[in-house]
């Protein structure tokens, strides 16, 4: 029964986020891929940030309040509906060629991989130090007592190891799984996790299959989908895969904002932004760059529509991430407080420790147990595709990935703790961040390589230079 | 599924690239310049936004037939493919260790495993919880990893409980935090903080192995019995 409440949940999620898509692309055609990698997403996203909401409004999540968002949800599909202006599955995809049909080995390497993690997940308690001291006690604070007025525990520095200023996006998600369930049972609890952790391969394809063919696409998936470190952290109930999978989607909308000026790419930019910055305190960094790219890239095109993108992009996450930043300003701070620290003058005085730092983190890159050869991968996809280079979207990217790491780099030169050890812990986790862009760039530049995939184009390219001819 | 942007194979400026591949396609190749714009969402090739640069890398000749980068790139791309595979084969690989610790339900990253730690919510009563380091517990720094893990898990496990392992407002970020707290809580404060058990770790014997013990209080923070030992 607890098992049916949480996919019930899911579901609402999936559904929240479906209408969220509909009034975004309007009466569009998706693929099959797009609606079922961005509802779950966006209504993820949306769901912890209505719980935390609810919550600073004196409402724990409970099912009569998930319920009252069913309905909401509900009303707001049949308006929708009634407006024809739901999105809709486009029915017409794009032609399997021969080749096309390999897909599913690497497909079906995910989908196993993709099963032995939910099996591994759901079959015991959570188990990561960080998830049950960080993630898992706040969700079980959560549930029990509402963010107003601000809870003894958020203040309670015997509680500083469980890093009081962080944000709550996994722990609300998780709330609202035990809210649906009507218990706290942290193995069924799990299932949030894998359903975030896991959307991070299909929401990596639909960035690479911006550019590349459907089995480079899902070959590249299944990379990404097989890495070691992801069979560690996936559904073990940390934040870093939400997060990665949060930045994915920014850096992907923010790099086709750049490419083609759709609104609807600068609102789903904004959006994954401000997931991103509501679920861990790097993604707020994140999001900040990716603002400043928009901006940098508005400023470098000259156009005043990309100016009005980039003022937009801040005001939008602002608005939305604003309840957060305000409520937790006044929470305690952890001794490491790496915000104060890279704006205070130790940002220099200490960047020598960036010659221990830098060749560390290249170290890890060449962790095979880790990593296999992915970075070597996606160094040597660069190079081969280095005329990719010249697309602004591909270099706008590969500007986010230099920032990411050299952001990275800075917060460990500032760390309090001792660095060999720290690094040792954390260097694959917050590598695990950076994958999405590495994989983006990896594909993006792969597109470029070769003529052969030009002409692989040539069916839908002739088209539209048929239909010119036409007009 | 989606097709790749198909404008992402045109020459922006309806250059020779555009035309050669037009050719290619059985199309009329007298496609204008302004056409070839237009086809590109209506952008004009702009020298300002890449300086000539793009169009220059673009059309680069290589002196390796495209055709070869191309099977380079998939036999890259299968040779990672085909090492995480075996990666993931091996004895110790992720997947193995995680389906290990699902059969076995086991921690072996531990000496305690989270359901032996979480008896202590069990054991414990309906109150708060407080511990107390003896022998060599106190001062040992190889039982900072274990206190650290004692602390984060029960507090979890507890919760709303507490699990006590300083007086309130001391901060707390590790194991050796906990020792450094060096906590002795009189019956006074045990009283008032709710206390119905208190969690002794430590043992006399420095090589030995962890021993918890826990004891149950009365209201007025005395000790009543032993309950349990692990």
């Amino acid at each position: 029964m607890a098992f049916l409440a949480c996919c019930l949940y899911l579901l609402l999620i999936t559904l929240v986020g479906y209408i969220l898509l509909s009034v975004i692309h309007s009466s569009d055609r998706l693929t099959i891929v797009e609606l079922s990698t961005l509802s779950p997403a966006i209504g993820a996203g949306s769901m912890g940030l209505l719980l935390f909401w609810a919550s600073l409004l004196g409402f724990t999540p409970s099912r009569m309040m998930l319920g009252g968002i069913g309905i909401s949800a509900l009303a707001g599909l049949l308006v929708l509906k009634r407006k024809n202006r739901l999105a809709r599955i486009r029915s017409v995809t794009a032609d399997w060629k021969g080749g096309d049909w390999w897909a599913f080995v690497p497909l079906v390497a995910i989908l196993a991989g993709f099963a032995m993690i939910a099996v591994n997940a759901l079959s015991s308690p959570l188990r990561e130090w960080d998830a049950y001291a960080i993630w898992g006690f706040k969700a079980k604070m959560l549930v029990h007592e509402a963010l107003y007025p601000i809870p003894g525990d958020f203040q309670d520095l015997t509680l500083s190891y469980s890093h009081l200023d962080y944000p709550l996006m996994v722990p609300f998600l998780t709330a609202g799984a035990y809210a649906a369930m009507g218990t706290v049972d942290d193995h069924l609890g799990k299932l949030v996790s894998v359903y975030l952790d896991l959307l991070l391969v299909p929401m990596v394809y639909l960035g690479l299959r911006w550019k590349l063919q459907r089995l480079p696409a899902v070959c590249l998936s299944a990379i990404l989908a097989l890495l070691p470190v992801i069979f560690r952290y996936a559904g073990v109930g940390c934040a870093d895969l939400p997060l990665a999978m949060f930045y994915a989607g920014s850096i992907f909308y923010v790099a086709r904002w750049i490419d083609q000026q759709k609104k609807q790419d600068l609102i789903l930019a904004i959006l994954f932004s401000a997931f991103a910055a509501f679920t861990k305190n790097e993604g707020l960094v994140v999001a900040l760059m990716n603002g400043l790219v928009i901006l940098g890239f508005g400023i470098w095109a000259g156009r005043e529509r990309r100016w009005v993108g980039a003022a937009a992009f801040f005001a939008g996450l602002l608005a939305i991430d604003a309840a957060w930043l305000i409520w937790s300003r006044n929470l305690p701070h952890s001794h490491e407080d790496y915000g104060s620290r890279l704006l205070s003058s130790q940002v220099v005085t200490r960047l020598p420790e960036l010659k221990q730092i830098v060749p560390a983190m290249l170290v890890q890159t060449m962790e095979f147990r880790d990593w296999g050869l992915f970075w070597i991968m996606a160094g040597a996809l660069a190079v081969l595709g280095l005329r990719a280079l010249a697309r602004p979207y591909v270099l706008a990217l590969w500007i986010l990935l230099g920032l990411h790491l050299v952001s990275y780099a800075l917060a460990y030169s500032v760390a309090p703790s001792e660095l060999p050890v720290l690094m040792l812990v954390t260097m694959n986790r917050l590598l695990l961040h950076a994958v999405p862009a590495a994989a983006l760039l990896a594909g993006w530049h792969w597109a470029e390589v070769g003529t052969d995939l030009r002409r692989s184009s040539g069916g839908a390219r002739a088209a539209r230079l048929q239909r010119a001819a036409g007009r | 599924l989606d097709e790749p942007d198909s404008d992402y194979y045109v020459g922006d400026d309806g250059s020779e690239a555009t035309r050669q591949i037009g050719r290619e396609e059985g199309l009329k190749p007298s496609r204008t310049k302004a056409q070839a714009a237009s086809m590109n969402r209506g952008r004009q090739p702009s020298s300002r936004r890449n300086r000539g640069k793009r169009e220059k890398i673009l059309k680069k000749r290589t002196r390796m037939p495209a055709g070869g980068f191309r099977y380079l790139a998939w036999g890259i791309v299968l040779l990672v493919l085909a090492q995480l595979c075996w990666l993931q084969w091996q004895p110790e690989s992720e997947l193995r260790r995680g389906s290990a610790v699902t059969m076995k339900s086991t921690d072996g990253t531990t000496i305690l495993g989270p359901e032996q730690v979480d008896r202590i919510s069990v054991l414990a009563g309906s109150g708060n919880v407080a511990l107390k380091l003896v022998g060599h517990a106190k001062t040992n720094p190889a039982y900072e990893n274990i206190l650290e893990y004692i602390y984060y898990r029960s507090n979890y496990a507890l919760y709303p409980r507490r699990l006590y392992v300083a007086p309130v407002g001391r901060i707390i970020k590790d194991g050796r935090d906990i020792m450094g707290a060096q906590f002795d809580p009189t019956p006074q404060w045990l009283q008032a903080h709710g206390i119905s058990s208190v969690v002794t770790v430590g043992n006399d014997d420095p090589g030995g192995t962890v021993r918890l013990n826990i004891q149950q209080l009365d209201p007025a923070g005395m000790p009543i019995d032993r309950t349990g030992d692990d």
